[in-house]
């Protein structure tokens, strides 16, 4: 985004001492990386949470949230930078609309960012769903293929799982590890379902999952952090598992025009053509070229010559 | 024009009602029958489980536990009561040939054993993209009818949940909250029956968490105070009542009953009495009685029917829900049977008397 003037992290103040220094650390962490730039693809169904997750995570309302409209109407991006390093986040509109997903939402996230990132990396990816949502469905299936399709199944390298609404209290007498556990063990197996990973795979794609809790009445430490039920500062939590993600080894994905115009159709099954020519001159032209000459071969003479 | 009078007594009504429970009769002649219908993961069997007050079917908050529709009977205040918990439904459109199942087996049950009052029952928190359940809803109305949501009630789980921030940051009171969430399912259904009026189906608002206050009955409490079992059981009779009745005339428009339920703690009874009626011209009917079950419980049920019998109010002022109450709408259902005999043009002035 050359020749745009990025906004400070004038947010990041406003965070309790505790969660700031932690945040400042981190960000020296990449800093000593020499990453001085993050691109965080927010992306999931909607009315889950990702548009508040965000505005949490930058500290002020920077996305429009409502919790009756159903969702962000387009994406967006907010940068923010603070001392030398500079932190995108593109926040999405909902990919399922109406029992199906929405592949006018996916082509606009795509054209969105070909404009603003062409040539750029997606850093890391933030798969959001709820906490308390018991089931996965489907639906949630077709999200992750989409997400697979759209940017390739390497983007699960980048990826981490993040569950909003984490202050609940779990059902049928479960403790909240417990639920915890059991509810990211079942997104997690329909994200490898969905992106196609295999089961000798996994250890490749180790996808960490995070816990959020965006609403105003999140519980808070003595230090005043907001925290988890578990007792964990959240905030920290997130970026450090965002930070982990960006420092794990595997290169970001590069958009470019390829990954925008997705794969060639006409590419598809090309090895095939001249294997079926083969098997056409072989079985189908052969034999009927040797019952022609055959049929002349026995062809008596016409009783008109 | 004719005028007639009619007197009739609800204290005789709650006489027989203490002379059956005197004589222990197991079944008031009242039963009542529920289908429960909704998505996958709502919490049908655990509403099921709180109305008994027992675990009666399994529950599986990872995992659909119900598979095949299922018949449970209990009794409740002496009250046999029958309900049918179904599969969820699921909002992909990969699964619907299994929802298709399920609600072809659901509409031959209903052929075979028609329920009395239909719960629809969905989460209070999840909303908010309640657009993708119009399929699914068009997909149930189509195979149990558009009279289904006649007899229907919108049951909302999770209803003590913390509501969400507002744009102000602040959270919003409970009231715009469930008030927000259940509209979107009611302009969903309207959308559905071709409706552009403001007609709403009865709402019930469901807490089944373990953990959620209760009072010193043992009964959840809502938000408000009020045990919401209480008033799901009333509205479900009373439903029933007004569907034996049948005053709503098929021909015309549907207009969805009103059903206003308010209750009061024991230690502020409501006393009301006043006889209404009009001498000149008359709207509509308004019979009221208050009496006193078990002799401390205060109780004033008053029942508001319109002119043209297509409008009916129920009020029950109670603090208590028995089986008495039960009868007494027995008694009234019949009154209102033998009202709706009467040709309309006749005035009719009736009149309650309280011993």
């Amino acid at each position: 985004m050359a020749g745009q003037l990025v906004k400070e992290w004038a947010g990041i103040q406003q965070f309790p001492a505790a969660t700031q220094e932690k945040l400042v650390d981190l960000l020296a962490k990449l800093k000593n990386q020499n990453v001085d730039k993050l691109t965080i693809l927010v992306m999931g169904k909607g009315g889950v949470g990702k548009s508040s997750t965000i505005n949490s995570i930058i500290g002020e309302p920077v996305v429009t949230v409502s919790a009756f409209q159903s969702e962000t109407p387009r994406p967006v991006m907010v940068s923010r930078s603070r001392a030398g390093f500079t932190m995108n986040i593109i926040d999405t509109p909902g990919l399922v609309e109406g029992g199906y997903v929405n592949d006018q939402v996916l082509d606009s996230i795509k054209s969105f960012l070909g404009r603003f990132l062409m040539m750029k990396t997606i850093d890391v990816l933030l798969y959001v769903d709820r906490l308390d949502a018991y089931r996965v469905d489907d639906l949630d299936k077709q999200v992750v293929k989409a997400i697979t399709d759209s940017f390739g199944k390497e983007i699960w390298h980048k990826a981490m799982v993040v569950l909003t609404h984490a202050q609940l209290s779990p059902p049928d007498a479960l403790t909240y590890e417990e639920f915890f556990s059991k509810r990211s063990e079942s997104l997690l197996k329909c994200v490898r379902q969905g992106a196609r990973i295999s089961k000798k795979d996994v250890q490749n794609f180790a996808i960490p999952v995070a816990l959020v809790e965006n609403s105003g009445r999140c519980n808070k430490n003595e230090h005043d952090e907001k925290i988890l039920p578990t007792g964990t500062p959240w905030i920290p939590n997130v970026v450090h598992a965002i930070t982990n993600i960006a420092l794990n080894g595997k290169g970001g994905i590069l958009f470019d025009k390829k990954l925008i115009e997705g794969p060639n159709a006409n590419d598809r099954g090309k090895l095939f053509i001249p294997l079926i020519l083969a098997f056409q001159y072989f079985f189908v032209i052969r034999p009927i070229q040797k019952q022609i000459r055959y049929d002349v071969a026995r062809e008596t003479k016409p009783s008109w010559a | 024009m004719k005028c007639s009078s009619q007197t009739f007594h609800l204290d005789s009504a709650e006489k027989a009602a203490m002379e059956l429970e005197a004589q222990r009769k197991d079944d008031l002649g009242f039963p009542l029958c529920i289908l429960v219908i909704g998505k996958t993961g709502v919490g049908k069997s655990a509403t099921i489980n709180s109305i008994f007050g027992e675990s009666k079917t399994a529950v599986n908050a990872f995992e659909p536990s119900t598979t095949r529709v299922k018949e449970i009977i209990g009794k409740i205040d002496g009250v046999k009561v029958k309900v049918f918990d179904t599969p969820g439904l699921r909002n992909s459109l990969k699964d619907q040939p299994k929802n298709r199942k399920i609600l072809s087996s659901v509409k031959k049950l209903m052929k075979k054993s028609p329920p009395d009052v239909i719960l629809y029952v969905d989460r209070l928190d999840t909303q908010s993209d309640n657009v993708n359940d119009l399929p699914l809803l068009k997909l149930v109305t189509s195979y149990l009818g558009s009279s289904m949501w006649r007899k229907s009630i919108l049951a909302f789980t999770h209803a003590t949940s913390v509501p969400p921030d507002g744009p102000d940051g602040y959270p919003l009171s409970c009231e715009v909250f469930i008030a927000q969430q259940s509209e979107g399912v009611q302009q969903l259904i309207r959308e559905l029956l071709g409706l552009n009026d403001d007609s709403m189906i009865p709402i019930s608002l469901v807490e089944n968490h373990p953990f959620a206050k209760k009072n010193e009955n043992g009964e959840t409490l809502l938000h408000n105070g009020e045990s919401w079992r209480s008033n799901l059981l009333f509205l479900c009779y009373s439903i029933k009542t007004l569907s034996e009745v049948n005053i709503q005339n098929p021909l015309e428009q549907r207009k969805f009953v009103d059903l206003q339920i308010r209750s009061q703690l024991p230690t502020r009874p409501v006393f009301e009495s006043h006889d209404w009626d009009r001498d000149i011209d008359y709207d509509g009917v308004l019979i009221e009685d208050k009496l006193e079950i078990a002799g401390c419980f205060p109780a004033v049920i008053s029942v508001q029917l319109a002119k043209d019998k297509r409008e009916c109010n129920f009020q029950l002022h109670s603090s208590f829900l028995t089986a008495r109450i039960m009868e007494l709408l027995a008694r009234t259902r019949n009154f209102l049977t033998s009202l709706k005999a009467k040709p309309k043009s006749e005035r009719i002035k009736q009149r309650l008397v309280y011993p």
